[in-house]
Order: C-alpha cells, then sequence, then structure tokens
C-alpha cells in the first residue's frame, strides 16, 4: 500500500515512539497481579511493594491507570544527565546517550513528571543536549561523501530526522560520481 | 517534647545572611543580600519590621546596649537606635566593602574591617574621631572586642590574627598558623570570638576543630574536633553563660560542645548554615543560611540532670571561669525514661582532643553549685599534675590523649544504656514523622495546628484495603502494621494512663476495634509490636504484656532485665530486646529473649545480642519466614541461626552495606526495612539523609553477600566469589532446614533443601576444579569433605582423575559411603 509522502523516506516520530515502547523498564505496582502470558513477552507477577521489570508500554498503560509508579531509568538521573551534558559540550563528537534517549525521554516526561526526581531541571537539561547534538548533526552532515557518513553515538530520533536528507544527497552524489567515473 | 522541627523564616534573598540579637535579647536582627535589615521580636511570630538602607548587600551587624550598626558592601556604616529604627545615621564611610564591624563594651567606639588594609576605629559620640590601624598589607575579615575591655582583635585575610589593646591601640600579639587564610567575602570565618567574661577566645583553626585561646599565655587551651567529615567551619558562637560552644558548618550543619566535658552535646543537621547567635539568656540557637533563611531553634541543647534551664538563666553563677569535671555524672534515667526517639544527638559524644588541658585550675570546683550528688572525682594529685603539666608546656601540639583512653573514660559513665530503637520509625521531620513502614504499607502522622495529629494508614498494594486517616488526640508514638491491622499506643500523660489502641483493616464485625489502658499508675509503653496471633506491649514499669489480637490479655510476666529496646513479633514467636548491662569497655550490651506464646515455651532467655565494638542497634525484626534479622549501625545485616535451641544461638552476618558495589560511587546509607525471600529489603537514602522522607520512597532489594571473602567485581567465578557462594548457601540450607518443623516436611521446603544443597556442591565442585589446577592437594581433600551429596563426591573423584591426580583420587574414594 502506497505510503502518505512524508512517510516515504523516513519514519515519523511517532512512529519511533511506539518502536521505543518495546524497552525494559522497572515500575512499583499499586496492585498485585497475576502473570500474563503474552506474546512478546510473559508479564511476571506483581506484587506491591516489589518492583517489576515490564516493557515501556505495558508501563505507561498502567501509569496511567494510576496502577503502578514508573522507576526512571538510570540515566534519567540529574547527576547523571548534568555530566552528560557536560560531555556535550566539550567533546565535538557526540557523548554516549542510550539509543532511543530522546524519545524514551520523551514519553517519560509527559506521562510521569511526578515519578521523577527534578523534574523541571531534567527537562531543561535534555532540551540543552538536544540542541547541541543537533548542531553537531547538521556539521556533521558537511562530511557527507557519496560512499559513507560516519556519525557515532547518534540516537534513533535523530537517525530518523537527517535520514532523508543524507538518502538523498547520497543517492545524487553516487549518481554524479559514476557519472564522472564514466567520462 | 521539643521535636526537630524548625520553622525557617524566610529572612533574605540568597547570600550571605549576618544575624545579632539585641543585648537585652527583645530583638532578633538579621541583615543580608537584599539590602534589608529584619528586625524580629523575640518570642512572637509577627512579621518582622524591615528597615531599607543600604545600596548593596550588607555584610555584617553589631549591636550595643541602645544602638546597632550595620556595614555594607556600599563601603557605608550606619547606626540606627534600637528602639526607633527607621531613624539613622551615617557613621563612616571606607573606600571598598566593609566586612565587619564590632561595638566596643562600652558602645563608644566601632571597630570596622573591610577590603582597606586599614582598621579603623570611630568613635560613637564624635563621628570625627577616627583611629586607623594598619596591621597587615591585606584586607581585614573580621573584627572583635573583648568583653573585657583590653583587646581589638583583627581578622587578617593574610591568615594572621592581630591583637591590639583596645585603649592604647597599640599591637600587642599576633598569632599566626591558627587560623585559616580566607577570602574577604568568603563565608568561612577566622573571627575571634570572644568568651563572655573569661578572657578567653575561641578561633576555627586551619584544622576544622574549634581551638580556645587564652590571653594570658597565647597558647590553645584546648581544641573541640568535630566529628567526621564536618569541615568548613563558618560561625562559631559562645552561648551567654559561657559554658556551650556553638560552631556551623557548612556542608554538614551545627555542633554544639559543653566545654566543660568538651563533649558534643548536640548536633543539627542543617545545609549551608553561615552565622549563629545565642538568644542572651536560653537555650535558644538562631541561625541563618546562605539561602538568607532564618532558624530559631529552642532548646538547642537537650536538657539533662545536668543541663538545665537555670544554666542559661544564671549566668553570674559561672564567672569562675570553667569547671573542671573530668567525669560527668550523666542521668542514665534521663535516657531511659524520655522514650524520645527526636533525641537523634542526645549525648552521644565524639572523641575530643586535647584532654589534659582543663582550663583554669580553680578551687571552687569542688563547691561548685550544679554538682548535686557531690560526685566530682577530682583527685588532688591529678589537679596538681596538670597544672604543672600546663606550667611547663611552652609550644608543643595539642596532641590528644590516645582516642582509646579517652573514649573509655566516657563511656564508662555514661552512654551504657541503649536507647529504645524503633523499627520503621522515624523522628519528626518538619511536622510530619513516619510511624511504621514496612512492606504491608506505612503509616504516618502529621501535626495539626490546634493540637491534634493526624494519623494516615497507607498501602502499598491497593487491591486489599483502602488508605485511610483519621484525627487522633492521643497523640500516638508508636504504631505496628500488619496486613490485618493497625495498633498504636500512646504514652501515659498526667490526664490520661497509656494506651493501646487497635484497629483492623477489614471492619466485618464493626465493633472489631478496641483501645486500653494500662492498669498501672504512670505506665507508658515503650514498644508494642503486633504478629498474627498475638499483641506484646512492653512498658516503662518492666512488664511485656501479651494480648490476644482482639484485646484481652494471654500472659504477663515482668522483664529480667530493663530497660527494653525493642520488640518483634511472628506469628507465635515473640522477641524482646533488653538492655543487659554494660560491657567491660562500657558500651551497652543488649540481650534478647524468644519465646513461643502459644506453647509458653522459651527458646532463647536474655541471650547476648551481638553488636559490634562501639555500635548500636538499628533495628531488628522477623524475617518473612520468621527468622530473627537485625540491622546494626555499622550497616551490617545479620541472622540468627539455631536459635530454636537453647544456648546455641549465632548471630550471622549475612550482608554488608559497606562493601556493596554501588557504596562505592555514591554517598547512600540504607534504612532497614525487612528480609523477605531472602533479599534485604530497605530505603536507599542519598547523601547525608538519615531518613526517608514524604511522600512515599522507594524499596530496593538487596541479595546476601556474606562479608568473608574480598569483594571480586565482575569475577562470579572466581576464587573468594565461588567460596562465598558456597558459604552462602550453606548458611541459607541452615535456615531453610530449622525453618522445617520434624517430621513436616512439605514438598516445596524438600525441594528447597534439595537445591540449595546442589548450589553448595557446585559451588565447590568449581572450586575443587581451581585447587586441582593449582595441584593443591590438601585443599582437594578439605573441600571434598565438604560436599554434602555422594554424586558429588563420585564427580569430585572424576575431576582428580581427569587432572592425573590419582594420589587424592584415591582419598577420595575412601570418603564415599560403603557401597
Amino acid at each position: 500500500m502506497a505510503l502518505p509522502r512524508e512517510l516515504e523516506a523516513t519514519f515519523s516520530p511517532e512512529e519511533i515512539e511506539f518502536l521505543a515502547g518495546n524497552e525494559y523498564i522497572d515500575i512499583v505496582p499499586l496492585e498485585t497481579m497475576d502473570q500474563l502470558p503474552l506474546v512478546s513477552a510473559t508479564i511476571p507477577i506483581m506484587k506491591p511493594p516489589r518492583k517489576c521489570r515490564v516493557p515501556l508500554w505495558l508501563a505507561l498503560e498502567l501509569k496511567r491507570q494510576h496502577r503502578a509508579r514508573i522507576v526512571p531509568p538510570e540515566w534519567l538521573d540529574l547527576s547523571n544527565l548534568q555530566s552528560l551534558q557536560e560531555q556535550e559540550m566539550e567533546m565535538d563528537m557526540f557523548s554516549k546517550m542510550p539509543f532511543r534517549w530522546l524519545e524514551t525521554a520523551h514519553l517519560l516526561l509527559n506521562a510521569c513528571p511526578d515519578d521523577i526526581e527534578d523534574v523541571e531541571e531534567v527537562r531543561r537539561i535534555l532540551l540543552t543536549i538536544r540542541e547541541a547534538r543537533q548542531s553537531k548533526a547538521r556539521a556533521g552532515l558537511e562530511a557527507v561523501n557519496e560512499v559513507q557518513l560516519a556519525l557515532d553515538n547518534l540516537g534513533a530520533m535523530e537517525i530518523n530526522e537527517i535520514r532523508p536528507l543524507f538518502r538523498e544527497t547520497m543517492n545524487r552524489m553516487r549518481k554524479i560520481v559514476q557519472v564522472a567515473e564514466e567520462e | 517534647m521539643a521535636g526537630n522541627r524548625l520553622v525557617p523564616r524566610y529572612a533574605h534573598t540568597d547570600g550571605l545572611t549576618r544575624l545579632a540579637y539585641t543585648l537585652d535579647g527583645t530583638y532578633l536582627l538579621t541583615v543580608g543580600s537584599n539590602l534589608v535589615i529584619r528586625k524580629f521580636q523575640v518570642g512572637s511570630d509577627e512579621e518582622p519590621e524591615s528597615i531599607d538602607n543600604h545600596q548593596d548587600p550588607i555584610t555584617g551587624i553589631a549591636v550595643s546596649k541602645t544602638h546597632f550598626c550595620t556595614c555594607s558592601e556600599d563601603a557605608t556604616i550606619c547606626v540606627y537606635p534600637i528602639n526607633n529604627s527607621s531613624e539613622h545615621t551615617l557613621l563612616a564611610r571606607t573606600t571598598l566593602p566593609v566586612r565587619d564591624i564590632a561595638y566596643s563594651t562600652d558602645g563608644n567606639w566601632v571597630a570596622i574591617s573591610s577590603d582597606e588594609t586599614a582598621v579603623k576605629l570611630v568613635n560613637t559620640k564624635e563621628l570625627t574621631q577616627i583611629h586607623s590601624l594598619r596591621p597587615s598589607k591585606t584586607s581585614n575579615k573580621h573584627v572583635s572586642f573583648s568583653p573585657n575591655e583590653k583587646f581589638l582583635a583583627i581578622s587578617s585575610c593574610n591568615g594572621i590574627l592581630y591583637f591590639y589593646d583596645a585603649q592604647s591601640r597599640n599591637l600587642v600579639k599576633f598569632l599566626t598558623n591558627t587560623i585559616l587564610s580566607v577570602e574577604g567575602d568568603s563565608d568561612l570565618t577566622s573571627k575571634a570570638i570572644w568568651h563572655p567574661f573569661d578572657g578567653t577566645f575561641a578561633v576555627a583553626d586551619s584544622e576544622n576543630q574549634v581551638s580556645v585561646i587564652s590571653t594570658d599565655d597565647w597558647l590553645a587551651l584546648y581544641k573541640l574536633s568535630p566529628k567526621e567529615n564536618y569541615s568548613s567551619i563558618t560561625d562559631v558562637a559562645w552561648s551567654s553563660n559561657g559554658r556551650f560552644l556553638a560552631a556551623s558548618f557548612r556542608d554538614s550543619g551545627i555542633l554544639i560542645w559543653d566545654t566543660y566535658s568538651k563533649e558534643i552535646v548536640s548536633e543539627h543537621h542543617y545545609q549551608n548554615v553561615v552565622s549563629l547567635a545565642w538568644q542572651p539568656f536560653a537555650n535558644v540557637l538562631s541561625f541563618t543560611t546562605n539561602q538568607g533563611v532564618l532558624y530559631n531553634c529552642p532548646e538547642a541543647i537537650p536538657l539533662s540532670e545536668t543541663i538545665t534551664d537555670a544554666d542559661f538563666q544564671n549566668r553570674n553563677q559561672l564567672k569562675n571561669g570553667h569547671k573542671k569535671r573530668i567525669f560527668l555524672d550523666e542521668a542514665e534515667e534521663n535516657l531511659y525514661g524520655s522514650q524520645n526517639t527526636n533525641d537523634d544527638a542526645a549525648l552521644a559524644g565524639g572523641i575530643t582532643n586535647g584532654e589534659e588541658d582543663f582550663g583554669d585550675l580553680n578551687e571552687d570546683a569542688l563547691g561548685d553549685p550544679f554538682d548535686l550528688d557531690g560526685d566530682n572525682y577530682i583527685v588532688d594529685d591529678r589537679e596538681l599534675e596538670l597544672a604543672k603539666k600546663r606550667k611547663a608546656r611552652s609550644t608543643r601540639d595539642q596532641q590528644p590523649v590516645t582516642a582509646d583512653d579517652a573514649t573509655k573514660k566516657r563511656r564508662l559513665l555514661h552512654s551504657a544504656v541503649h536507647k529504645p530503637v524503633y523499627a520503621g520509625s522515624t523522628p519528626w521531620q518538619g511536622n510530619r514523622r513516619y510511624l511504621c513502614l514496612n512492606l504491608v504499607g506505612f503509616i504516618w502522622t502529621v501535626q495539626q495546628d490546634d493540637g491534634h495529629n493526624t494519623i494516615t494508614v497507607e498501602f502499598h498494594d491497593e487491591t486489599n484495603h483502602r488508605r485511610y486517616h483519621f484525627p487522633d488526640d492521643q497523640k500516638f508514638e508508636t504504631a505496628c502494621l500488619d496486613e490485618e491491622g493497625a495498633l498504636f499506643s500512646a504514652p501515659a500523660t498526667e490526664q490520661s494512663p497509656g494506651v493501646i489502641y487497635y484497629k483492623p483493616h477489614v471492619d466485618w464485625s464493626r465493633r472489631s476495634e478496641w483501645a486500653l489502658m494500662l492498669p498501672m499508675e504512670d505506665e507508658s509503653p515503650v514498644s508494642i509490636t503486633l504478629s498474627s496471633n498475638v499483641i506484646v506491649v512492653c512498658t516503662t514499669s518492666g512488664y511485656v504484656r501479651i494480648y490476644s489480637r482482639t484485646g484481652f490479655p494471654i500472659s504477663m510476666y515482668r522483664s529480667k532485665q530493663l530497660p527494653f529496646v525493642a520488640c518483634s513479633a511472628f506469628q507465635d514467636l515473640v522477641m524482646i530486646v533488653a538492655n543487659g548491662g554494660p560491657a567491660a569497655d562500657g558500651t551497652p550490651q543488649l540481650v534478647y529473649t524468644i519465646e513461643d506464646t502459644s506453647k509458653n515455651y522459651v527458646y532463647q532467655s536474655n541471650d547476648g545480642l551481638a553488636l559490634p565494638p562501639n555500635g548500636e542497634l538499628q533495628s531488628i525484626f522477623f524475617s518473612d519466614v520468621g527468622d530473627p534479622y537485625m540491622f546494626d549501625s555499622n550497616g551490617i545485616l545479620l541472622v540468627l541461626l539455631h536459635w530454636r535451641t537453647p544456648g546455641q544461638a549465632k548471630w550471622t552476618p549475612v550482608l554488608d552495606t559497606n562493601e556493596m558495589e554501588r557504596r562505592k560511587s555514591r554517598q547512600e546509607s540504607y534504612w532497614p526495612v525487612t528480609v523477605a525471600d531472602n533479599q534485604f529489603h530497605c530505603i536507599l537514602l542519598k547523601g547525608n539523609a538519615r531518613y526517608p522522607y514524604f511522600p512515599r520512597p522507594m524499596f530496593t532489594e538487596f541479595p546476601f553477600r556474606i562479608p568473608c571473602t574480598v569483594v571480586t567485581p565482575d569475577a562470579p567465578t572466581s576464587v573468594p566469589a565461588l567460596e562465598e557462594l558456597q558459604l552462602r548457601n550453606a548458611i541459607l540450607l541452615t535456615i531453610t532446614e530449622e525453618g522445617i518443623k520434624k517430621g513436616d516436611v512439605n514438598e516445596e521446603q524438600q525441594l528447597q533443601v534439595t537445591r540449595l544443597e546442589a548450589n553448595i556442591d557446585k559451588a565447590l565442585l568449581q572450586l575443587i576444579q581451581k585447587a586441582c589446577l593449582e595441584e593443591k592437594l590438601e585443599r582437594i581433600l578439605d573441600l571434598t569433605k565438604a560436599l554434602r551429596r555422594t554424586p558429588s563426591i563420585l564427580a569430585a573423584q572424576k575431576i582428580a582423575l581427569h587432572h592425573s591426580l590419582t594420589q587424592v583420587a584415591e582419598k577420595i574414594g575412601t570418603l564415599l559411603p560403603a557401597a
């Protein structure tokens, strides 16, 4: 079936978020629940106040129903983010962020700001990191040639953003080089 | 009962904030970075008066009998009459920001220290009379006049303390190597804080200690050391009776020492305290932080028999200088009778240094007005010796008496009684506290303004029970929660006797909640606990009262050991912990008793509770399968093995929270909750926090790790890791086997036993394998003897043969049971 124009070259941000929903995260259930054997995974028995490891999509759903609290992942903590921010500012390369950091952070900040400590500060720092990386990506794109483009440590959403650009660019450059070689 | 709840007053914005009481104690003045002076009425909660005058942040304030003056970074010094603060007169101007000012005792002179190199002395009556002192080529941070009108002390930013004669303005003395060299705008203090009347002064010295130096010989009389991790002294203040010295530390809080005993008598944890002031003639300490917040702490020092309110009101009695108190007779009864979980500092003193110097020797020591029992153990020969030592001293370092000696003496006579331990409960934080925190839920109480409390009971698992709250007039002090109901207790007051109140969660008969009063006069509950079958109350009269869950008494007896420390219960088992008298080195010893209430059988009677050296009990509880566990103040969790046989019980450590990997990278402490599924459930406390705060904290679980070998991270098959694994499984096996009732093994338990035995053998076989590689024949044989199952012995033999160690293989063969 034909895709709409904007989806032909790359995924939409919502789709990327959907894909990120499969990552595992810890929750603290508020109610006892039995084991849930699903196709992709088996959800373990939930017994408050013990923590439980479930896929993110289920965690968000439970949080929405007020049946669980989400434990923010280790990297989403203020001191860790501050050191990542410093790294980001100092280095020219991208700092090592979890692959799906942007979409996971976005989902968590929207769904459970009350479970995250210093949530405003965290938001600010994430924005700063995002902007820094965006400018680095822009600068890095200039190095594209017809064979390869190497940008290490990019997040899934970030790759998704520049995909249309470098796909198209590399295709055309390849054609040009081909023509040049034929001559 | 003074709690730790201090209501902050927001006086100024972020930045250096200073405060001073007027000499008669009616007003408290604070100054700070938002350019206003606030004048608080002492004892009232009214909004303070604000006086707006300076153009730049105000850095200092000084008071005399009728006026007070402020100095600011805008290089002006203004004087205001105390009663009519809207008038002010400009006293002087400097060229650079002013850092500190001081009034002379008669109020005629004001000394001004600023970023200039000169210290100005201005006559308050004739503003044109100005004297300049130039002690050094650097700017000056602090000035202070001595109360006896002899000296003016100037702290320069080069780290030297200069002393000028106040009348002649000649330099009398300068001291190097005493104070730190600090910048003018730093919040650390290098000021010489004069004692109210005896001519000594205290300074924060370069080693984070408070030195008290006498002006007779300019040598340190003694030094007061803070606890570990306390550094960066930001202010020091003497109480108005000259006995107590408070010092604030930038990151850690405030410590108060009793200068007679040189012991820390009180500590308060607040961040960023920059300025202290004692309320004149009262046991109230006010302090400000560099966020501009003012706190007034009433009963800054917990009262006891030796420290009373009279101490503070009556300053004349103490004019004779420091009384030499070598042994303080602290009232042990006070520690017991107070039931005060709020006393988290109490009298657990730190080790102080410089014990040889006891201040001015004084004949009046024997006639000390506060020595009510005449128990002053002052041996004359000793005094003489000390006096000789002191006179012969020149500039030797203040070497401390070996810490052991000092602590031993201290411990002999106080801290010999262990305070009661309330597992799952916290002291007051603000106006709230947790009464009980466990795996079922938690109970907390909030103090309302009109005298009553509100108690809320919340559950982790909201499917079965809904949370509820109720108003509480009786001010319940302790509570206990389990799946079926909640138990509360309140101490006896003048109007009412001690109360126990039980409220079940599910009320199918509508009348199942009940309350009972303790029958004897003045009998208060010390600790309470409940289990699925019984409710236990230990009281101040020394009785252990056991009731059924519906409130009728099952048994009661008087404990052989008192005072009580804790109690815990599990189904029919009851464990009571009490003080057992001081140990050989003076530390308190605890004993425990375990009995089965239904069979009326005592498993252990007054057996010793294994506390670490110089440690205390932090929590004691039964696990989910009914084994006693304890958590001590050193962070170690221990289980009681073989407790079902009298005389066989052993406390075995199963987890040392200090050696956990995560502890290394961050500062954390662990607040114990319980043990379930062979895992330690606790609450992670970040940084310096000592108690979990609101809203509800999260639990973390840690598996056991016996602290028997060195920790090797990321090497689960290394020899130490395997050794620990086999020991851990052996201990778990013992716990499981003992938990099985005789002759009544069910399938699950049998499975567990087999699984644990298999784990032990697996670890041992891996160790045997490694030992074979190194051909340690003796060790191989030893390890084989520890194997639990016959097939494992055969396997060990095979391994030995595989490595061609035939000798060992033969010896192993002899270990096999006769086929």
